[in-house]
């Protein structure tokens, strides 16, 4: 059995979840990233 | 009970057409809010303030938590395997939220206590279930790229942390005007609502995984894969291994010495992160590095952290697993003599050094499910992970104990220098050999310990007709 055409809802499903995820993920590394600045001596 | 019935592993089958590119994130929502284990730094002062006690004291309230990570992932994991991911993600989120409000009230209470009981005891089993919930399913979504797909999940482990800090320090800005984050000090209550914020939180997007997580039905493969034409890997099994056989074979043991020595190593460096890299550059009393920027390496760290995790672990889909961990404990024990004798020649080296390491460290976490899929099967993958996560739990005692325990023999804090860090490194050197002949002694698993024909899933069936 393989998988068949993706049903349309599950398009935004999709999205919706990995916005979810991933929204956090990129504050989290925008944070981290402006912190290490001074590493750099920024 | 009905209302609970949607849990059930026969309603979780998925229907024909469902992507399996759902799973990750659905994976990734259990893991992301777990991982906030690893930012407990942010509100520790202002526990230690609130609760008038030590660093020790509150530093018990993790140390439980990580305990009860290894105790319930091996305890619990063939139930995990039984129930299905849905009922286990959705009991980690309990215990997880669970945990959160009781160490709220712990600390509205004043009873330090409730604070173990919640964040660390029943918190701790929520970490352990939700940390191998996912694991199983997606290496059974993902049969041509489990690296890939576990390296997506358990990077989330990592990233929870960095979500969690920054957005613990904004939220406890919010709840105390006179928070203050140079120092993290913040009123009990500020620390007590930042824990009701989290629980809800943390619950809400832990659902989000469990409404999404399936598992494929039987017979489904991924489009365009056929396990016929693969080509026949000795390393990787088309068998299947019980967890209750599993423990009971030399190769569990020399894995789990492999992920013992690697993550031992690994938190070495994690835990003295900081201190370390200023004493790296300790002139005449004075270290060249700034506390904010020995800060900033920490953060630097998570980055590779969390970046190795997926990183290596795809890569392990095609360079195989038993290369990959030569390449972690190999390469890695000449970071660490590069980094003894070389580490103080610039900060550039001493940063590029410790961040590699620590991606192989990130890297030996992720790739391992897929590991234990190659040489155990599918089967109860998910419930070997968690009996092998014990490893974690006997790391996370001996590394601290290696590093701290040769530094304390070398001077006090705050004068060490580079030199001082050398028998330590040199010893985790000796670690990541033990752990490198250890992975090149990890041979196919004896037939005696298969399973017979029908303790199998679609996967192994399929490539057990070719």
């Amino acid at each position: 059995m393989t998988e068949p055409s993706a049903p349309a809802n599950q398009t935004i499903r999709l999205v919706v979840s990995w916005l979810v995820v991933g929204i956090p993920l990129v504050y989290a590394l925008y944070q981290t990233i402006r912190s290490i600045l001074p590493l750099f001596g920024g | 009970m009905a209302a609970l019935s949607f849990l059930d592993r026969e309603h979780t089958v998925a229907k024909p057409g469902y992507s399996r590119w759902l799973i990750p994130p659905a994976a990734l929502a259990i893991h992301l809010c777990i991982g906030q284990a690893y930012a407990t730094s942010v509100y520790k002062n202002a526990l230690v303030s609130h609760f008038d006690t030590s660093l020790t004291a509150i530093g018990i309230i993790f140390s439980i938590a990580i305990v009860m990570l290894g105790v319930s992932a091996a305890v619990m994991g063939t139930w995990v395997e039984r129930v299905g991911p849905r009922a286990a993600m959705f009991t980690a989120a309990c215990f997880w939220a669970s945990g959160f409000l009781i160490g709220a009230l712990g600390i509205a209470t004043d009873q330090l206590w409730l604070v173990y009981l919640g964040y660390g005891f029943i918190g701790g089993i929520g970490l352990g279930i939700g940390y191998i919930s996912p694991v199983s399913t997606l290496i059974k979504w993902f049969p041509d790229r489990p690296g890939l797909a576990t390296g997506m999940a358990i990077m989330g482990f990592g990233g929870g942390a960095l979500v969690a800090s920054p957005l613990s320090r904004q939220l406890m800005s919010l709840y105390d005007p006179n928070y203050d984050s140079a120092t993290g000090q913040a009123s009990g209550g500020a620390v007590a609502a930042l824990f009701l914020t989290l629980a809800i939180v943390y619950f809400l997007v832990m659902m989000l995984g469990v409404f999404n997580v399936k598992v494929p039905a039987p017979g489904w493969r991924p489009e365009g894969f056929d396990p016929g034409k693969l080509k026949a890997k000795p390393m990787i099994t088309r068998a299947n291994v019980s967890a209750a056989n599993a423990i009971r074979t030399p190769q569990f043991w020399l894995l789990w010495t492999v992920l013992f020595c690697n993550v031992t190593a690994g938190i070495g460096i994690l835990e003295q992160a900081s201190p370390m890299i200023q004493d790296f550059f300790r002139e005449g009393g004075t270290s060249t590095v700034a506390a904010t920027a020995a800060t900033a390496f920490v953060g630097l760290l998570s980055i590779f952290n969390m970046a190795g995790r997926f990183a290596w672990s795809s890569t392990s889909d095609f360079i195989g697993r038993k290369p990959t961990y030569v390449m972690y404990l190999g390469v890695g024990m000449v970071l660490y003599i590069l980094l003894a004798v070389a580490g103080n020649s610039s900060t550039a080296v001493f940063v590029l050094l410790a961040a590699v390491i620590i991606s192989f460290y990130g890297g030996g976490f992720a790739t391992v499910p897929a590991y234990l899929r190659d040489l155990f099967g599918t089967y109860q993958v998910g419930a070997i992970h968690g009996r092998l996560l014990t490893a974690w739990s006997a790391a996370g005692i001996a590394g601290p104990l290696i590093i701290n325990g040769f530094l304390d023999a070398q001077g006090e804090p705050g004068e060490l220098v580079a030199a001082d860090y050398r028998p330590a490194l040199f010893t985790m050197v000796g670690v990541l050999a033990v752990g490198f002949v250890a992975n090149l002694l990890i041979r196919p698993v004896a037939s005696r310990f298969h399973e017979a024909e029908g303790h199998t899933d679609a996967f192994a069936e399929a490539i057990g007709r070719r």
